[in-house]
């Protein structure tokens, strides 16, 4: 189990995360909603340390960091490196080697071209295999479904599904409602810095609903002619 | 609409300087007599300065036409004027370059010059070749292996230099080039590494530096050797020279690599760059530099891998 407490990160004097409290346990999907610039990002590099923060987050692991898969929203490529060069480099960096890449291809992608010439989506799923292939225990997946065609949506949706049965912890955002609807076990709201609400599976039809609602007044305040 | 971009990048230009903790008017003063002095020393000592000075003045317009950054460019401007725009960034880029070339009264190199960056406006440079370029370097860790393809139109205009040298019997020219070859694998370590890359290791920060060393010392011998070689082969009596300058150019990349991961995840700043120009110039400073860069780079990398 994965204990985060008074969790808060400041940007020159810009509170963020001003204390999240969260408890992520292994065999279970957690959503994180938030409008844009509330900080799931921010949190997500946070329990990855990939940035210094202020609280305690506490694992089962000696380093989280290496048993954590993390599928950032900003994704980066190496100019004028393949796709396979990269799944060797990710695999590498946690001591795998000797992977059949060819033969876990899900999404067919053409491994020995530049990773740079793939589509937005390709190279979503690049980097999804390679956190996959490092055999993680944790995956924190921020905007997963980003840029993805609907094929790929849903074996998306059923790999998710698929960590949870293999009792891994997954802590997943997405701005597609529908997609946490399907995997999420619970869902958390970030808003003014903490994990104000959480819903569980038997209410995201009510909270589906809220959003239409409030979707619905703001586009009024358009007044588009 | 020219002005105004022209007028925004100028204000990104003084930025960097003053991020780099320098007053622009300061920055100007010190670069603009480096600059003589390091074109001055240039054609004092080699008699093919004119032809390496227009290579790098061509290299710096290479880097500035990005592929991405010339798409936004066609964008924002229209193709016309985005035109206009390049052939004024490319001129002002060369201008330094192109102002000694005249004062040397290197006419033909300079009207090349001149041709080639007016050329460069009809081509968009740094387009991503379809076709994977094979390299003799493994997979990982990635520097030389992205390095050496993004050199790699630059390593066989240096062969075919090399092949020239050889024709010549010219043993300084061919240890000159294998000097600019490790300035090239120096390069590859010139960017910050993306902070996803460090954090994916599951090392302690000693054992990855430690492999980020191993490999850079192993693909960098890899790399010399076919130049090495050459030299060699021109005058064998003279192997101290060329032993002198693989051991120092190795030296060297060790210290840029960690001085890369001593500024980390920011680019090495301006201290860290005078220590390492310090120890250019003076070889026993690069020992110490090695040390504190190695001190340095740990406690960076604790904050991230540990």
């Amino acid at each position: 189990m994965i204990t985060i407490r008074g969790l808060r990160k400041s940007y020159f004097g810009n509170e963020v995360l001003k204390g999240v409290d969260l408890t992520l346990s292994p065999g279970h999907v957690y959503g994180i909603m938030g409008h844009n610039g509330a900080g799931k990002t921010t949190l997500f590099n946070c329990i990855a340390g990939i940035e210094p923060y202020e609280g305690r987050i506490e694992s089962p692991f000696s380093l989280l960091k290496n048993h954590l898969g993390y599928l950032m929203t900003d994704l980066y490529f190496f100019p004028m490196m393949t796709g396979r060069e990269y799944l060797i480099l990710c695999c590498a960096a946690r001591g795998r080697s000797g992977i059949d890449f060819d033969a876990r291809n899900i999404f067919h992608l053409p491994l020995d071209q530049y990773a740079r010439t793939y589509s937005t989506g390709m190279k979503k799923k690049l980097a999804l295999l390679a956190i996959l292939l490092q055999d993680n225990d944790v995956f924190i997946l921020d905007e997963a479904f980003n840029g993805l065609d609907l094929q790929s949506t849903l074996i998306v949706t059923e790999i998710v599904l698929e960590l949870k049965r293999l009792k891994k912890t997954v802590l997943l955002s997405s701005h597609i409602f529908s997609t946490l609807q399907e995997t999420c076990d619970l869902l958390y709201i970030l808003e003014d810095g903490r994990c104000q609400r959480s819903y569980n599976k038997d209410a995201f039809s009510d909270l589906d609903r809220q959003l239409r609602v409030f979707g619905n007044e703001g586009i009024g305040m358009l007044g588009l002619k | 609409m020219i002005g105004t971009y022209f007028s925004l990048m100028a204000d990104i230009v003084l930025r960097h300087i003053r991020s780099w903790g320098l007053r622009p008017w300061v920055f100007f003063i010190i670069v603009g007599p480096a600059f003589v002095v390091f074109s001055a020393l240039l054609f004092d000592r080699t008699d093919y300065a004119p032809s390496l000075y227009a290579g790098l003045a061509l290299y710096v317009v290479f880097h500035l036409n990005g592929a991405s950054r010339l798409v936004f460019l066609r964008n924002h401007f229209g193709l016309q004027k985005s035109r206009i725009v390049r052939l004024i960034e490319n001129a002002l880029c060369v201008l330094p370059f192109l102002v000694f070339l005249l004062y040397m009264r290197d006419y033909y190199i300079a009207a090349g010059l001149m041709t080639l960056i007016c050329a460069l406006v009809f081509f968009p440079s740094q387009r991503i070749i379809p076709w994977v370029v094979p390299t003799p370097f493994g997979r990982r860790p990635y520097e030389f292996l992205t390095g050496f393809r993004k050199t790699f139109p630059l390593l066989l205009l240096l062969a075919v230099l090399m092949y020239q040298a050889v024709a010549a019997g010219n043993f300084n020219f061919a240890a000159g080039i294998t000097g600019f070859v490790f300035l090239i694998m120096i390069s590859y370590y010139s960017e910050v590494e993306e902070a996803y890359f460090v954090w994916i290791h599951a090392y302690t920060p000693g054992r990855f530096l430690q492999y980020k060393i191993k490999y850079a010392l192993l693909h960098g011998v890899i790399l010399a050797s076919p130049f090495v070689l050459t030299c060699l082969l021109i005058d064998p009596g003279q192997w101290y020279v060329i032993a002198l300058v693989v051991i120092y150019g190795l030296v060297y990349l060790v210290a840029v690599v960690l001085a890369r991961y001593a500024a980390f995840p920011h680019q090495i700043d301006l201290i860290q760059g005078i220590l390492l120009g310090i120890a250019f110039v003076l070889p026993p400073v690069l020992l110490y530099v090695i040390f504190l860069f190695y001190r340095r780079s740990i406690r960076s990398l604790n904050q991230i891998l540990l």
